[in-house]
């Protein structure tokens, strides 16, 4: 028995022409997709890392305020905000038991508090521990306001944040804002003199 | 031909295969772009949620450190207080400083990441913490502690771990091991006991009324702010407070030399405060518990008479029915021994009045506590206390029986150094005295005043008097 030749199937160039060119759509539109889809995510991941900055910021912040006894806006060399509290560890970073002198409360020598300072270097965010090395907290930032309200008794930080939008090869941005209002718990307000 | 057959059958497996190949493919690189956003959401997500469940447990350790302070103030009214705290450790070792513990009831909420909130406080009272009138301070720690949604997986930024100082396996303050990755941050309180904070506190409206009225402060225990332990005007101060719970607070045009203070109201003619105007205050007017002794000496309460005082840790107690001094009568406390502080405690169950130049004598050494069950009705132009500290007389107005009420009326030009805490009596100053004086506090229910009357508030009282409440005076979180 003889097998006809033309029952071997094959494909004629214009098949292949016609496939390559749909083949080569169909990839084009995949790349185009995918590089929209790694744009937006790196996109996004940029945000989310400047919402975690944002927040850890904020936490600082918040707590440092919190367990102040004072608080002064502003300095020199950068500084935006500067909180002072009782040194409430002693040299092995173990709390120590508060102590009264006559009627006054304190944690360790009340001569020598522990200081905390916030300092803005271009657009990152630092915090300082006494003089230990100041330690990085937070990028992209824009612009900070900090302000005291009502007497030094609560702060009020605004902090506003840049996470970058890269699109053919310019930068995008679109800023977030964070604003939280914290009060001094330890303010006391000073002693009016007659 | 068999040959061939087979060539073709292979020709069509071979195609069949490149088919599945190429399906194989395209699922294993959309499961990669698919793995990698989910893997990326996932960190995402946990981080939101550690965040969250960070900030959530500060809300924990505040409602244990309340439960504390709660449970302190408690103390002032209900002897039962702490009787249901341990007196031990998780790990059953005695507290040190006569310290108690509470695992509070877990609080539970409904919602998405955690849901539960766990607090355990622990009260104490050091020895260091004892001031200068060797009165206690305490120490109210709280850890709250929340829990980690999924897995135990740490988040990847140092910097969080550094500030949030999570428990995966152990804690890394205790290094205990933990039973679920969990959150915990601690806050430690000192709480003061806290007197006559202002020279006059009111729960109803606050209505001075008269530009006659003069209100200053000073401090008896500082040469510096006063004469021998007495107000003296060129010493005085400006921290003579008034406030009130309601909000009203007519001034009246007085001079106020302090802060006016209203919960959330308005303060009107008060052009000569010297200090702050706010509308932020509420204290809670803590009662004073009827006094259930069962060791005391019946007096009568009228006719001259001499009480002596006794040590601090067992005072001289006298009970009487009223406390009555009129015509030229006087009471005098005398203290019970030639040295050192001596203290006496009275139970009036009844009215306490004075008329003409009746009065009360304080002799020095000695300190006096009047427990007052009835009303009070001062006039004439006896002196109270004269020439001595308004900490050594205090009139401590026992919390009437419901809906009963109390009044306590000033009339006259008498002198009275006294601290007066009445937070159920409604106080009237009459109007027609000229040059009433009061060294000291007063704390009404409400308080009306007339005539001319000068206040001057000794700052003392705030270290020394009898407690009425704990407040929180250092607030901070251990978070190293």
């Amino acid at each position: 028995m003889k097998i006809p030749l033309g029952s071997t199937r094959a494909v004629t160039i214009v098949e292949l022409m016609i496939a390559v060119t749909i083949g080569v759509i169909a990839l084009g539109a995949v790349y185009t997709g995918a590089m929209s889809m790694q744009r937006c995510f790196a996109a996004s991941q940029s945000f989310l890392d400047d919402s975690r900055d944002q927040s850890r910021l904020s936490d600082y912040l918040s707590m440092d305020v919190r367990r102040a006894d004072q608080v002064a806006v502003g300095g020199a060399d950068g500084v935006m905000l500067t909180a002072t509290m009782q040194d409430y560890y002693d040299g092995n970073g173990l709390p120590r038991t508060p102590t009264i002198t006559k009627y006054v409360h304190s944690y360790g020598d009340p001569a020598a508090p522990m200081v905390v300072k916030y300092i803005r270097t271009g657009q990152f965010i630092y915090r300082q521990e006494r003089n230990d090395p100041p330690v990085q907290i937070a990028a992209d930032v824009q612009n900070v306001q900090v302000n005291l309200l009502d007497g030094g008794r609560s702060v009020e930080t605004t902090v506003t944040f840049l996470p970058k939008f890269r699109r053919s090869g310019s930068v995008s941005s679109a800023s977030t804002t964070l604003r939280t209002t914290t009060m001094v718990r330890n303010y006391h307000r000073p002693t009016p003199t007659p | 031909m068999k040959r061939t057959l087979l060539l073709r059958q292979f020709h069509r497996n071979a195609c069949r295969g490149n088919s599945m190949l190429a399906v194989l493919g395209f699922i294993a690189v959309t499961s990669l772009l698919f793995g990698a956003v989910f893997t990326r959401s996932m960190n995402t997500y946990r981080q939101v949620s550690h965040i969250a469940t960070w900030q959530e447990s500060l809300r924990a350790a505040e409602a244990g450190s309340e439960v504390g302070m709660g449970e302190l103030r408690k103390t002032l009214i209900d002897p039962t207080a702490f009787s249901t705290w341990s007196t031990t450790a998780p790990d059953g070792t005695p507290l040190p400083n006569n310290g108690r513990r509470l695992v509070c009831p877990k609080l539970v909420h409904g919602g998405e990441g955690n849901t539960d909130l766990d607090a355990a406080v622990t009260v104490d009272a050091p020895p260091e913490l004892v001031d200068g009138s060797g009165r206690q301070w305490f120490r109210v720690k709280s850890v709250g502690t929340t829990y980690l949604p999924g897995a135990a997986r740490v988040t990847d930024d140092k910097r969080d771990h550094d500030l949030r100082h999570l428990s995966f396996r152990r804690n890394p303050k205790t290094q205990l091991a933990v039973s679920q990755p969990q959150a915990a941050r601690v806050v430690e309180l000192i709480a003061k006991p806290t007197s006559f904070e202002n020279a006059i506190v009111s729960d109803l409206p606050l209505l001075i009324n008269n530009y006659k009225v003069v209100i200053d402060s000073y401090d008896s225990r500082d040469p510096a702010k006063s004469t021998d332990g007495l107000y003296d005007p060129a010493k005085a101060l400006k921290n003579g407070d008034v406030a009130t719970n309601s909000q009203l607070i007519d001034a009246g045009n007085a001079t106020i030399n302090g802060d006016a203070y209203t919960n959330n109201g308005q303060i009107t003619n008060g052009a000569n405060i010297s200090g702050e105007q706010r509308d932020d205050f509420y204290m809670e007017l803590t009662p004073i518990p009827k006094p259930t002794w069962t060791s005391y000496t019946p007096v009568s309460g009228s006719g001259n008479m001499t009480l002596t005082g006794g040590p601090k840790g067992n005072p001289t107690r006298y009970k009487m029915n009223n406390m009555s001094i009129t015509g030229t009568e006087i009471l005098t406390f005398a203290p019970g021994s030639p040295t050192g502080e001596s203290y006496v405690e009275v139970w009036v169950t009844g009215d306490f009045k004075t008329a003409g130049s009746g009065s009360i004598v304080v002799q020095p050494r000695t300190n006096v506590e009047i427990f007052l069950e009835g009303n009070v009705d001062v006039k004439g132009n006896g002196s109270f206390n004269a020439n001595s500290q308004p900490g050594r007389l205090q009139i401590l107005c026992v919390q009437p029986p419901a809906n009963q009420a109390r009044t306590m009326n000033f009339g006259g030009n008498g002198v009275m150094v006294a601290a007066i805490y009445g937070p159920q009596y409604d106080v009237t100053f009459g109007a027609t005295g000229s040059a009433g004086t009061m060294w000291g506090s007063l704390t009404g229910r409400s308080i009306t005043m007339g005539g001319t009357t000068y206040i001057h508030y000794d700052e003392a009282l705030a270290d020394t008097g009898y407690i009425t409440d704990y407040k929180v005076r250092s607030w901070f979180e251990d978070n190293k």
